[in-house]
């Protein structure tokens, strides 16, 4: 006697329609599952239970049991359905195989925004040579001994573009020097962009150096809070500079903090980095109150003017991330701090996470400890990111959101927990909307 | 083969591939050089994770 095949879904499915005609299906808890579904896909998939065997469903819908396996299979591929229970979850792999660090370069930074939050802005100059000498003998040290394969390094600060001179050449003897050990290095600087020189350019091409660039809002939004010293906005330097990266395809992404103060202006930006055809990401502020019900309503706006978008060829789920969100890629926490990375200060110092920076209560391990690796040391450091409400333990959306920022939870969530729950499945409906206008322009449905 | 089981068989994602080449739908995190990346995984952690498994018995 064959055995009776029953069809379950994934416990962290979501499955909606866009229309009469389509839906999408995505798990949650599988890496780059999303799929779009016809009517029947969808029908069918809407009526698995748990309970009803393949012989039951095929005969309700009229089909073959071996067309319905077929389809079933198809979805298995991705963990969307499966015969047995043994639906997985990304999982933290038992050590890292990459390793990620902020490289505070420098305290000193040419503007003076109103909202900074690193507490030792200007009080120290640049990362000494020294420092960086060490700092590269603990990679290369941790590299042999771990079998690291990738290296990421953000410089930071301050701003690390004032401290570009050093830099040039730090880069290329580190790359070489991990390149021998069969590692690859990327470096990206993460910058308020108002000092940007032929040299810097023709540099980042060569070394496929990336840029992370605060941006507040468009004009007067921008200015308001992102001033040179002697008070003057920075808008129109960071525009006409981002305009120069892009035109060498210099890998670019824009990070914009959304707070009370430029909420209400974000359809604006929205257009205007759509238009730019920049990946950017909004996250919302940490540590301080916002509007909820008009930020919700902004979002929202964004959210139409990216579906108009869409509708033009816009690549939104390459081009867009909301908060620390990971609708596709997934993840088992939120960023690589207390794993796979950490924040290293000027003099040498490794904390958690770069907020920590001139916090006496946070310890960190220092990279002149000889009888420690980069690794040993933040297996030794703080581990906030493990501390998760009991609620995200059963979530849905555990591996997209992984609780959020671990040094700004309330009581293990992120505080913005219920606009997240409203929101993922508001970025699946503009994905399979993308997918669809993706297959009709190619004719294939 | 019926109408209903031609539409059974619509694979979105293998289609766009076939057209738009391979991995073209595979999605990286957008904003890899911002503040707070995530864990970069490495081919051997994959092994972790699983992502190769098909389904049960009906594989």
């Amino acid at each position: 006697m064959t055995k009776r095949l029953i069809p379950r879904k994934a416990p962290e499915l979501l499955l909606n329609r866009i229309n009469e005609q389509y839906g999408y299906a995505v798990n949650c808890s599988y890496p780059n599952s999303f799929r779009l579904l016809n009517r029947h896909q969808y029908e069918i998939l809407q009526t698995i239970n748990n309970h009803d065997d393949l012989e039951t469903l095929s005969r309700r819908f009229g089909i073959s049991p071996e067309g319905l396996k077929k389809f079933l299979v198809l979805l298995g591929k991705t963990d969307l359905v499966r015969f047995d229970d043994e639906f997985s979850v990304p999982q933290q792999p038992e050590g890292p195989k990459s390793l990620n660090f902020w490289i505070h370069t420098t305290d000193a930074c040419n503007l003076g925004c109103s909202y900074c939050y690193i507490s030792t802005l200007n009080t120290h100059k640049g990362m000494s040579d020294e420092v960086r000498q060490q700092f590269l003998l603990k990679l290369t040290e941790t590299v042999r001994k771990r079998g690291i394969k990738h290296i990421k390094l953000r410089l930071a600060g301050g701003e690390p573009l004032s401290q570009f001179k050093v830099w040039k050449s730090f880069i290329p003897e580190a790359k070489d020097s991990l390149t021998d050990l069969a590692c690859k290095l990327d470096v990206a600087f993460i910058t308020n962009l108002t000092i940007l020189s032929e040299d810097i350019l023709r540099f980042s091409k060569e070394y496929s150096i990336g840029y992370g660039i605060s941006l507040d809002g468009v004009n007067e939004t921008h200015n308001a809070t992102r001033t040179f010293r002697s008070g003057r906005g920075s808008f129109q330097v960071v525009d006409a500079n981002l305009r120069k990266l892009l035109a060498e395809n210099i890998s670019v992404s824009v990070n914009t903090v959304i707070s009370n103060h430029n909420l209400t202006r974000l359809p604006e930006l929205t257009r205007y980095l759509i238009a730019l055809d920049v990946p950017f990401r909004y996250s919302i502020v940490k540590g301080e109150a916002i509007h909820a019900d008009l930020l919700e309503q902004c979002l929202l706006e964004s959210y139409a003017i990216m579906e108009e978008a869409i509708a033009s060829g816009w690549q939104f789920a390459q081009r867009y991330q909301f908060c620390d969100l990971k609708p596709n890629e997934l993840g088992f926490q939120t960023c690589t701090s207390g794993f796979s990375g950490g924040a290293i200060y000027v003099d040498g110092s490794l904390k958690y996470c770069h907020v920590h920076f001139g916090q006496d209560d946070h310890p960190g391990s220092s990279i002149f400890n000889p009888k420690l690796d980069l690794v040993d040391m933040i297996e030794q450091g703080e581990h906030l990111e493990e501390e998760k409400s009991e609620d995200c333990q059963t979530c849905r959306y555990r591996s997209v959101c992984t609780s959020g920022c671990p040094v700004y939870r309330v009581d293990g969530k992120d505080p913005q927990c219920s606009l997240y729950h409203r929101l993922i499945p508001m970025y699946y409906e503009l994905q399979a909307k993308e997918r669809l206008h993706l297959l009709q322009k190619h004719g294939i449905v | 083969m019926t109408n209903f089981d031609h539409d059974l068989l619509f694979d979105d994602a293998a289609v766009l591939e076939e057209t738009l080449g391979e991995s073209s739908l595979s999605l990286t995190p957008v904003t890899g050089n911002c503040d707070c990346s995530n864990y970069t995984t490495i081919q051997e952690d994959d092994e972790e994770i699983d992502t190769s498994e098909g389904t049960g018995t009906a594989a």
